[in-house]
């Protein structure tokens, strides 16, 4: 038999518990796609924003897709074109090049995306882990006064918003935001209130902790994993959301593009040139795919249940 | 006349998690008579509920796998077959009717939403049309000592000592020639474990059953059972009658485990507890695979893998030091750092 | 003058209200334990035991009764007070998998209690202290950047204790230290708490429901069934000596390792009886076999039966010829 070194906690490689995350996320093959695919996306919002924001990027992208010209510059000669070597993606029935209108698209989808999410996250969370630790009277009125708000189908609730608020980028993204803060309420509720029964957060209490530290060392970290999946499922729902509210008009407003309103565009030529809605259609939902395949992944990587 | 029921050879199981192999069993032999009671003791991770879920052919595919050795089981009618290497439909005949198994948690055990009569029906419908299946569950419920009034009531109406009593009415109420019992009272409270034990024994003799408990409380063992193993890192190290495990112990790991018991009879100021820590099953030691831990290791044991050596017909351990083999005796004390 | 008691209970009673009534965990109790010493709390499961263990330190607050730490009732102090005197009196867990944090480090666990009570006064100190109190509980310095969960049960349970340390508490609720690990591992763990004790000078409330395990680690035990003290002794007169009906069964229900020991079980009949709402009279009537009507009426009172020996039994005399 070959003598190998004892090996012992002592000498094991150890991770962290996000580096283990890690480990596991990258072994699910159809997850490292998914991510693959939406970094694609963020790095081509980053691009777009830096081409169309800053001057020097104005200089730089000039007369790529990047270019804001590409994106609203209309040319009615050239209107609903298949794909050419002048537009890879051919052009919609102003004669703008479809490429530039999905990649400025992107850059809004993703900013409204990740911007609600977060927001709802930073709200709905903090009310959650504040009525999980605190319990009691407050709880309850706090979750019914959600319970309200989730009574309200979401997406009128938006369209609600937008049309007394307006359709700003900032409105628009509240408009998204609030509805879901319900749900994210619920979700660190529940989790607080299964960590805070532990037995360390009574160890925390024994040693002296105050509430504050036990709240932001002990339980915050420890109930971050259901809100990690919610929010990778909800970013889905809000470029969905985002997209809706500018197929009927209420949200991000013609020449400025929007995967949304783009498909609201191309519904009154579907039948003759359904290409243009379909290249539009086929985006949302790649990376609306890649977003439930990213959070399905998660959950899976997340579950200590699954770890053999 | 042939009264062996399970005979177990040379039995290896692995788990293979990321690529890494976990050797979980590592060719044990074991023999059961009719009627007989083994008990299994090992600590965690020893490899004692692998080994029962092996015989009840049991074991997670994948990961796990049954990489050598087989397990021969005869019934009374002579029927005889390898439990490793049968199809899942002469399984599904043999669990639960011929060999039976008992779940350490009774809190889990029971499906909640079936009346606990249902649940030792459902085992003998499957298994025996024939019979009356409600009166034989009624049957095995006044004999595990709960009125067979309760038939209808449901697991959250017991409390844990009766769910217990109601999983052992599941296990036996076939009439299984073999049934295995994984920790059953380690999640019980002393007064109730005496009563369940009792309980066990009472029914062993009524119906003639032999038992493999697996446990890893000796004093359990030695209310109940005639042969002992013990378990380590996957191989018997020890094996032999209650009598000359308990007072004749020679494997140094077993005499550990004694050590290691506070004693209610005598009063000691220490114990001596066995040094270092269980090894990995990823990656066991060479040779001995307790030398790491044993006081008497010697270079040899680092690189010899001790075979069954029997002290008398019954009684066999695995060590070079009992065995006294030259080896052994010409080497060195290992020297640690 | 101080007294030889580092802690006195008196009357100690905690309820819980659910919705099925009132859960009578603890339903006065009352002990002192001596500086130094180790009282072993011994019960089934239910029996209020880790209930006690909680309360005495606070992290529950109680229903009724005093507790007094070094002659100060703790049971009334303001929630600052009682951070001051908690770094005095600390726990030490069961189930050495739920009570460490598994996103924090072994080094960050150990050091946290020294972080709130600012012991230390810079970074290379605090690690210098927390490998210090590795060292203690025999980890290897190694180990101070891994996660609990890469760790074995006894490992993790010393992880336990350091923390438990790392205040120089003078008093610790043991609540089941051992219950969850092997038995060879068990021995290590409890040696090493017996050499802290005698380092320290600790005093141990030893909360188990393993006999054989209170046997050998304390000097009094005292056995409780359903939130009531039952019999009270020291450790060698108990298992000599008992004279309460349920202790009998009890000691005697412990399997032996002995296989020449003569089976002389006292078999309980029936289930322990639900505590919430108790009625009265004495809890264990319900399972004990020389029961008579008083029994049923009158709750027994917890007595000196001999010197030193407390039992609470209407006929703890009579039944044992005395």
């Amino acid at each position: 038999m070959i003598k190998k070194d004892k090996k012992d906690a002592t000498s094991k490689t150890y991770r962290g518990p996000w580096a283990e995350l890690w480990h596991r996320l990258k072994k699910n093959r159809l997850s490292m796609l998914s991510l693959f695919i939406l970094a694609g996306f963020m790095v081509i919002s980053i691009i777009s924003f830096i081409a169309v924001e800053t001057s020097i990027g104005q200089k730089i992208f000039e007369g790529t897709v990047f270019d804001y010209q590409n994106v609203v510059g209309q040319n009615l000669k050239r209107t609903l074109e298949m794909p050419s070597s002048d537009h890879l993606l051919g052009t919609d029935s102003f004669g703008r090049d479809t490429l530039a209108r999905l990649v400025y698209g992107a850059r809004i989808s993703i900013t409204i995306g990740l911007s609600s999410v977060f927001t709802s996250v930073l709200i709905g969370g903090s009310i959650g882990a504040l009525v999980g630790y605190v319990g009691g009277r407050v709880d309850n009125i706090i979750m019914r006064m959600m319970d309200v708000f989730l009574a309200i189908p979401s997406i009128l609730l938006a369209i609600a918003i937008v049309s007394s608020l307006g359709s700003a980028l900032p409105f628009l993204i509240l408009a998204i935001a609030i509805p879901s803060i319900p749900g994210f309420a619920r979700i660190t509720r529940a989790a607080v209130m299964t960590i805070r029964e532990q037995e360390f957060i009574e160890a925390a209490n024994a040693i002296g902790a105050s509430n504050i530290r036990i709240v932001l060392k002990h339980i915050i970290p420890n109930s971050m994993a259901p809100l990690i999946i919610q929010s990778t499922l909800s970013i889905a729902g809000a470029i969905l959301s985002t997209a809706g509210l500018s197929f009927i008009g209420l949200g991000v407003k013609p020449p400025m593009s929007e995967w949304g309103n783009m498909l609201s565009e191309g519904k009154n030529f579907i039948t003759t040139d359904p290409f243009f809605s379909l290249i539009t259609g086929l985006t949302i939902v790649v990376v609306i795919l890649s977003l439930n395949i990213l959070g399905d992944g998660l959950r899976d990587a997340l579950d200590p249940k699954l770890k053999n | 006349m042939n009264d062996t029921l399970l005979d177990i050879k040379d039995l290896e199981v692995q788990y293979v998690v990321d690529g890494e192999i976990t050797r979980a069993v590592n060719g044990i032999n074991l023999k059961l008579k009719k009627g007989e009671v083994l008990g299994l003791v090992g600590e965690t991770g020893a490899g004692k509920t692998t080994t029962a879920l092996a015989i009840m052919g049991l074991i997670p595919n994948p990961p796990g796998k049954v990489t050598k050795g087989n397990i021969n089981f005869t019934n009374s009618e002579n029927m005889k077959i390898d439990i490793c290497n049968v199809n899942n439909k002469a399984l599904l005949d043999i669990r639960g009717s011929k060999i039976s198994m008992i779940f350490q948690d009774p809190m889990t055990s029971l499906n909640p939403v079936m009346s606990i009569g249902d649940q030792i029906k459902e085992g003998v419908e499957i298994h025996q049309p024939e019979v009356n299946a409600k009166e034989r569950a009624k049957e095995m419920l006044e004999l595990v000592g709960i009125p067979k009034e309760r038939f209808n009531e449901y697991p959250h109406q017991f409390s844990g000592g009766m769910k217990q009593r109601i999983i052992i009415a599941i296990a036996l109420a076939c009439t299984p020639e073999l049934l295995i019992a994984d920790e059953p009272t380690t999640a019980l409270d002393v007064t109730i474990q005496a009563q369940v034990l009792d309980m066990m024994k009472d029914l062993k003799i009524k119906f003639n059953t032999a038992m493999l408990m697996i446990t890893h409380d000796l004093g359990v063992i030695a209310k109940t059972c005639d042969n002992v193993a013990i378990m380590y890192a996957g191989e018997i190290i020890e094996y032999g009658t209650l009598r000359d495990v308990y007072k004749n112990t020679q494997h140094p790991y077993t005499m550990g485990l004694f050590n290691s018991i506070p004693s209610i009879d005598k009063v000691e100021k220490r114990l001596k507890p066995i040094k270092g820590l269980t090894p990995d099953a990823t990656n066991l030691p060479s040779g001995c695979k307790f030398h790491p831990r044993c006081e008497f290791a010697r270079e040899a044991c680092r690189e010899i893998a001790p075979k069954e050596y029997n002290l008398n017909e019954t009684h066999y351990t695995k060590c070079l030091k009992v065995e006294g083999c030259n080896e052994y005796k010409e080497s060195r004390v290992i020297d640690d750092e | 003058m101080m007294s030889n008691y580092i802690l006195e209970v008196e009357n100690l009673k905690k309820y819980f209200p659910t919705g099925k009534g009132v859960v009578h965990a603890v339903d006065g109790v009352s002990f002192k334990i001596e500086k130094g010493k180790t009282l072993g709390v011994v019960g089934e499961s239910g029996c209020g035991k880790s209930t006690t263990g909680r309360a005495v330190i606070r992290l529950l607050e109680v229903t009724e009764g005093v507790v007094k730490f070094e002659g100060e009732d703790i049971s009334k102090l303001s929630k600052k007070e009682l951070i001051k005197i908690r770094s005095k009196m600390q726990i030490i867990f069961q189930d050495p998998y739920a009570s460490l944090n598994p996103r924090m480090t072994v080094g960050a666990i150990i050091a946290e209690p020294l972080i709130i009570h600012k012991l230390t006064k810079n970074k290379e100190e605090l690690e210098a202290k927390v490998k210090e109190l590795m060292k203690t509980v025999g980890l290897s310095e190694k180990l101070y950047r891994t996660y609990p969960h890469e760790l074995d049960g006894g490992r993790r349970q010393r992880i336990g204790i350091a923390r438990a340390l790392s205040l120089n508490p003078k008093f610790i609720v043991c609540d089941e230290p051992v219950s969850a690990l092997d038995v060879s591992i068990q021995a290590q763990i409890l040696n090493l708490m017996q050499d802290l004790q005698d380092k320290f000078g600790l005093t141990y409330m030893f909360i188990t429901h393993d006999l054989s395990v209170v046997k050998h680690f304390s000097d009094d035990i005292l056995v409780m069934y359903l939130g009531q003290e039952v019999e009270k002794a020291s450790s060698d007169n108990l298992f000599a000596k008992n004279y309460h009906p349920y202790t009998k069964a009890l000691l005697s229900a412990i399997p032996s390792i002995d296989i020449d020991a003569e089976d002389k079980i006292i078999q309980l009949e029936g289930e322990i009886t639900s505590p919430i709402d108790p009625k009265p009279g004495c809890r264990f009537s319900a399972r004990c076999s020389y029961v008579k009507d008083k029994c049923k009426v009158d709750n027994p009172v917890f007595e000196e039966i001999e010197e030193n020996h407390f039992v609470a039994c209407h006929f703890a005399k009579e039944i044992n010829g005395l």
